[in-house]
């Protein structure tokens, strides 16, 4: 189980990589020096439950671009995998590693 | 979106009332006198009066009264017809408030006679919403990956324009209902706090991918934002999107 998001920790401009099992608890994580969030599970909750409770539409990832980074999060079937980028970082560049990391969290 | 408003004496081209929207390090006489060499050398051709122009950033128009001229310089994608009767109007009302400005040539400044402040309100009296969202229509239907897009202005969904006929029945039935109005008014609130919370900063844009489409969330303003609803396959080029709903902006 160790090492999962170790695909993904040498994709320049990552700022902070974060799984979590659908309980809330953190699997893992590549922590950064300068950036430590408060990645508050009840708001990934929130958005999960206006899709799937309320719309019955099925979230699979959100891809957030902001003023002072980029985000993006994955809904897979059994985890939560939230994924921070300098703004500079090419999120198109690092696709291919991600689904590298969601054939690996799949197998979990 | 309108940058100046040049209004000149048809006979003798004398600039007599000109007011910048935008930043302009130009000379109005300078673009009074192009338009009336043009207008000149066309008269000459017998091709009749100069109604507008393009260039590579800007559309002019020309819109001749009884003796003046009223050139309004807006945004290349703008609708002429949207303009038109407006400048129209100016020149009217600048021809029958201003006949000894005329008759002198002078100048009119914009506090003379609260002339700026008429010619605001000649300029955005009729509501230009429709136009815009027609204008968008116009742009993003031809889209084929597009299916929708929703307007929101503090939360509350202000305007929903839906693509008709296309293949997917589920799909068409889901944009016609009123579940993507409610998801993006419910999405909103909870994608800002989700950027606070996550330390990354206010809202450039978003893309939501869900199992049945994709969403693009548009931050235009502190209250406005616009949703793109759009298949799972294609990518959309947002570059020369934005500057359509800016428009909707700044008519707020």
């Amino acid at each position: 189980m160790s090492n999962l998001l170790n695909s993904i920790s040498n994709i320049v401009g990552l700022d902070g990589a974060f799984l979590f099992t659908k309980d809330g608890e953190l699997i893992e994580s590549i922590p950064s020096e300068n950036y430590k969030p408060d990645i508050n599970l009840k708001i990934i909750q929130n958005l999960l439950k206006i899709s799937t409770v309320d719309l019955d539409i099925v979230l699979q990832r959100i891809e957030l671009f902001g003023s002072e980074r980029n985000a993006i999060m994955l809904f897979l079937e059994n985890h939560y995998f939230v994924g921070m980028f300098e703004r500079s970082a090419n999120l198109d560049l690092i696709k291919d590693e991600l689904q590298q990391l969601i054939m690996s969290i799949n197998l979990l | 979106m309108i940058y100046s408003i040049l209004i000149f004496h048809q006979g003798s081209g004398i600039n007599l009332y000109s007011h910048h929207f935008k930043e302009f390090a130009g000379d109005d006489s300078l673009a009074a006198g192009m338009v009336m060499a043009i207008t000149g050398f066309l008269e000459e051709l017998k091709w009749g009066k100069l109604k507008s122009f393009i260039t590579h950033e800007k559309r002019v128009i020309i819109i001749p009264t009884n003796v003046l001229y009223v050139a309004l310089v807006i945004d290349l994608d703008d609708l002429e017809s949207q303009w038109e009767s407006r400048a129209q109007d100016i020149g009217v009302y600048i021809e029958e408030k201003f006949q000894l400005y005329i008759k002198q040539s002078r100048a009119i400044k914009d506090g003379d006679e609260g002339a700026q402040l008429i010619i605001d309100k000649l300029l955005y009296e009729e509501d230009q919403t429709g136009y815009i969202l027609q204008e968008i229509e116009n742009q993003l239907f031809p889209i084929t990956s597009l299916f929708g897009v929703i307007i929101l202005d503090k939360n509350q969904v202000k305007h929903k324009l839906v693509k008709k006929d296309f293949d997917d029945f589920e799909l068409e039935a889901f944009m016609d209902s009123p579940f993507p109005d409610r998801m993006i008014a419910l999405l909103l609130p909870t994608l800002e706090q989700t950027y606070n919370t996550l330390k990354i900063g206010t809202m450039d844009y978003s893309r939501i991918e869900t199992m049945m489409l994709n969403i693009i969330l548009f931050k235009i303003s502190s209250s406005l934002f616009t949703a793109l609803f759009l298949d799972k396959e294609h990518e959309i080029e947002l570059s020369h999107i934005l500057p359509l709903f800016q428009k909707l902006e700044h008519l707020k």
